[in-house]
């Protein structure tokens, strides 16, 4: 359905998206998994037309968008990361701006805000202005004004960003519910692992521009099929202890964590001896540790040697 | 277009700050410099009123017969045709640089100006050394008779005016020695004129020597016709409603280039883009929403300035509704500035220009315009300069308008303000930055 071919944007000096492929088929939930500034967000633009690549190609239905501008405005709905709301419109003339301008009119168009409203759980509030909502609330009406034209691809850039969890969960609903109910294909970026693995059938993952990895949830995952994920919960940081760790052979990263350590270690490796009594020389109390199964953190982390989140 | 349009009235109208700044602001202005600057416009007649005396030692009857003397030694005849000459002389009085003068100082302009009093030679100078007058006209005795003599032969005594001031001149009195160098000026170059239209009637038969004798010097009808409107003084409020409203509107520019550069910087424009609305179609909502948005300031003022300060009383609804069209029409010009601020503003990427142009150039604008200072203070440059203006523009028609000027004769600015604003609009259609390439 929506596919990029080496697609490539160089800013000056910086390189955003280095030779990216990637496709979305129809009823599809795909995530776009990746730290900040990987380039998501770029490749969202080139994806929507918004910014000219410096090469290679976005195709819907196998014809470059280039010729195929206004079909792609009529199929395509965005949620940009930032909240595009006037502040000072009420969430209804929001709505209606926007349904003009995709030239809704008439009984259509007060349907579909109705509709989108109630979708979002907010037609309660549909005459207050934006401005005297919270930050999860924008974000749902900021979601409405990209369903209004009914698109049949919605691509979602990081639209759960700084909110509460009560409106996370609103949204990650309704996601679930326009991509398996209404059939609305979805390209969900995000640097939050939990969200993806709960929408998303496949992934991508991003870092400083390229796809570094692709496929469904157990395939990444069993990326680290051959690794195990050691944590451990210590009385207190010790830095001097986690470089030591580093430099053990067969302890592939080590991360620290609020509480203590991550470590990714090959199966089986029966390093633990050796790690309590690399705690010990440095006075280190290990309180807890377990083992967890891999995440698409843990892949990450795999594959970049960096966190998600920072 | 209508989207857009309603959008940004909503806007508008919810931004508070925006709203004190369009128009009471403007109206607050109005005020103070209607009341504080009032005296110094309106009465500035009063303050170089000015008494002067006439001492008129002349006698027109002596000199006419001391001419009419000599001309009959010269010809060695007498005067043939009494009744004629009689005629000649009451001609002449009504010409005599004299009767033309005290005309003159007649007028209803003159006399706001000028007092002036026949006084005999000593109280005039009593009057004068006690600062009772401000300067004395002397007209000599035989002035009649030298000015007679003078334009018949060119030879002889030049008939002169004197004027005495005191030592140190007020400005009033060197208004009024103005005023009859300007006088004597006028009539030389008329009398000038006369004398080169007498040489062109030498290659016809000369009148015989009796023609000649009884004719006296007579001088011709001013060539041409020249009148001028009388136009009613402006008030203070009428000059700082429209002076004010001027620059006012300039603001309207730069908040519509403002407040679009803040939809791009919220992501709101690349929403109206992915949507597939033209840029074309974006300029154009612009576009329409400067022009109701100024009209609407511009209509607001002037109709609260005439219900709290009665600034247009007595005006009918022609008059009105030439306020309304001209409106219209300085809001197509203000709308396309906007245009073309908001598209430097996505150029740049940054609204650092249409801020310049609200905290700067708008006052340098108003200044040059005569917003702050009436015009007739500026010097002639500035006010030759506010012509290139789009409020100088403004108030030039406005005030013309006000005081009573036809349509036809504002024709040739209203179609340089559209030409204006098509050629600004024009400019940020080509300025407005397509997609961002590789």
């Amino acid at each position: 359905m929506l596919e990029t071919v080496d697609l490539t944007k160089q800013f000056k000096k910086h390189l955003a998206v280095d030779r990216v492929s990637i496709h979305l088929l129809e009823g599809e939930s795909v995530g776009l998994l990746g730290p900040n500034g990987a380039g998501k967000s770029t490749l969202i633009s080139l994806i929507s037309s918004l910014t000219k690549p410096t090469s290679g190609t976005v195709r819907l239905f196998g014809k470059s968008i280039q010729d195929n501008l206004s079909e792609l405005r009529k199929v395509l709905g965005v949620v940009p990361q930032d909240i595009a709301l006037y502040e000072e419109l009420s969430a209804y003339e929001n709505l209606q701006f926007f349904g003009r301008i995709y030239k809704l009119k008439g009984r259509e168009l007060e349907e579909r805000i109705a509709h989108n409203l109630g979708i979002m759980g907010l037609d309660d509030r549909k005459n207050d202005l934006i401005s005297t909502y919270s930050g999860g609330m924008k974000r749902r009406i900021n979601i409405a004004a990209a369903l209004l034209h009914n698109p049949k691809i919605l691509i979602m850039d990081e639209p759960t960003v700084g909110i509460d969890p009560q409106s996370r969960n609103h949204i990650l609903e309704s996601v679930r519910m326009l991509n398996r109910e209404k059939g609305i294909s979805v390209l969900y970026t995000s640097h939050y692992m939990e969200e993806v693995e709960q929408l998303c059938d496949r992934l991508y993952i991003m870092d400083h521009g390229k796809i570094v990895a692709s496929g469904t949830k157990e395939e990444l995952k069993a990326i680290l099929s051959g690794d195990d994920t050691l944590i451990l919960e210590m009385d207190r940081p010790n830095s001097a202890f986690a470089a030591e760790l580093r430099e053990m052979t067969n302890v592939r990263q080590v991360v620290e964590t609020e509480k203590g350590l991550k470590l990714i270690v090959p199966k089986q490796s029966r390093l633990l001896h050796d790690i309590l009594h690399t705690a010990e020389s440095h006075q280190v109390d290990v309180v807890h540790f377990h083992v967890q199964n891999p995440t698409l953190e843990d892949v990450f982390l795999h594959l970049t040697g960096r966190k998600l989140r920072d | 277009m209508g989207a857009f349009l309603k959008k940004d009235l909503l806007l508008i109208w919810r931004d508070r700050n925006e709203l004190l700044l369009l128009l009471l602001m403007p109206f607050i202005l109005i005020a103070i410099l209607g009341f504080s600057l009032s005296s110094m416009m309106e009465n500035e007649n009063e303050h170089l009123h000015m008494k002067v005396a006439i001492v008129n030692d002349d006698s027109l009857d002596q000199g006419w017969e001391q001419f009419q003397r000599d001309l009959a030694t010269e010809s060695g005849m007498p005067a043939v045709n009494e009744q004629a000459v009689n005629e000649r002389k009451e001609q002449f009085a009504e010409t005599h640089p004299l009767a033309v003068l005290d005309q003159m100082l007649q007028q209803e302009e003159v006399l706001e100006l000028v007092e002036s009093m026949e006084m005999n030679r000593e109280a005039a100078y009593e009057a004068l050394y006690n600062e009772e007058i401000e300067a004395v006209l002397h007209i000599p005795a035989d002035f009649t008779y030298h000015y007679l003599s003078r334009n018949w032969s060119g030879a002889g005594e030049v008939p002169l005016l004197q004027i005495q001031i005191r030592e140190e001149p007020t400005l009033r009195a060197r208004i009024f020695t103005e005023l009859i160098a300007t006088f004597i000026a006028r009539y030389n170059l008329e009398a000038a004129i006369y004398a080169a239209e007498s040489a062109d009637l030498r290659d016809q038969p000369q009148p015989s020597a009796a023609e000649r004798v009884n004719t006296g010097s007579e001088l011709p009808p001013i060539g041409g016709k020249e009148s001028l409107e009388r136009l009613d003084p402006v008030s203070s409020f009428q000059y700082y409603t429209i002076a004010i409203s001027a620059m006012f509107v300039l603001f309207v520019a730069s908040s519509i280039a403002g407040k679009a550069y803040l939809e791009k910087r919220q992501h709101i424009f690349e929403r109206i883009i992915i949507s597939g609305a033209q840029t074309g179609k974006y300029l154009a909502g612009k576009m329409a929403s400067g022009v109701m948005i100024t009209w609407t300031q511009i209509m607001v003022l002037f109709v609260f300035s005439q219900l709290v300060f009665g600034v247009f009383s007595g005006k009918d609804a022609v008059f009105w509704a030439g306020i309304a069209f001209f409106a219209l029409v300085f809001s197509l010009v203000i709308a396309a500035l906007g245009s073309l601020l908001t598209s430097v503003n996505f150029l740049l990427d940054s609204q650092s220009f249409s801020q310049f142009f609200g905290m700067a150039l708008v006052s340098l604008l108003a200044f040059i315009g005569g917003s702050f200072a009436p015009k007739s203070m500026l010097p002639d440059w500035i006010n030759k300069l506010s012509l290139w203006t789009p409020n100088g523009l403004y108030m030039s028609v406005f005030f013309q308008w006000m005081q009573g000027a036809d349509i036809s004769q504002l024709a040739g600015i209203l179609i340089n303000m559209i030409v204006l604003s098509a050629v600004l609009l024009a400019l940020a259609v080509l300025i407005f930055p397509k997609r961002r390439r590789a």
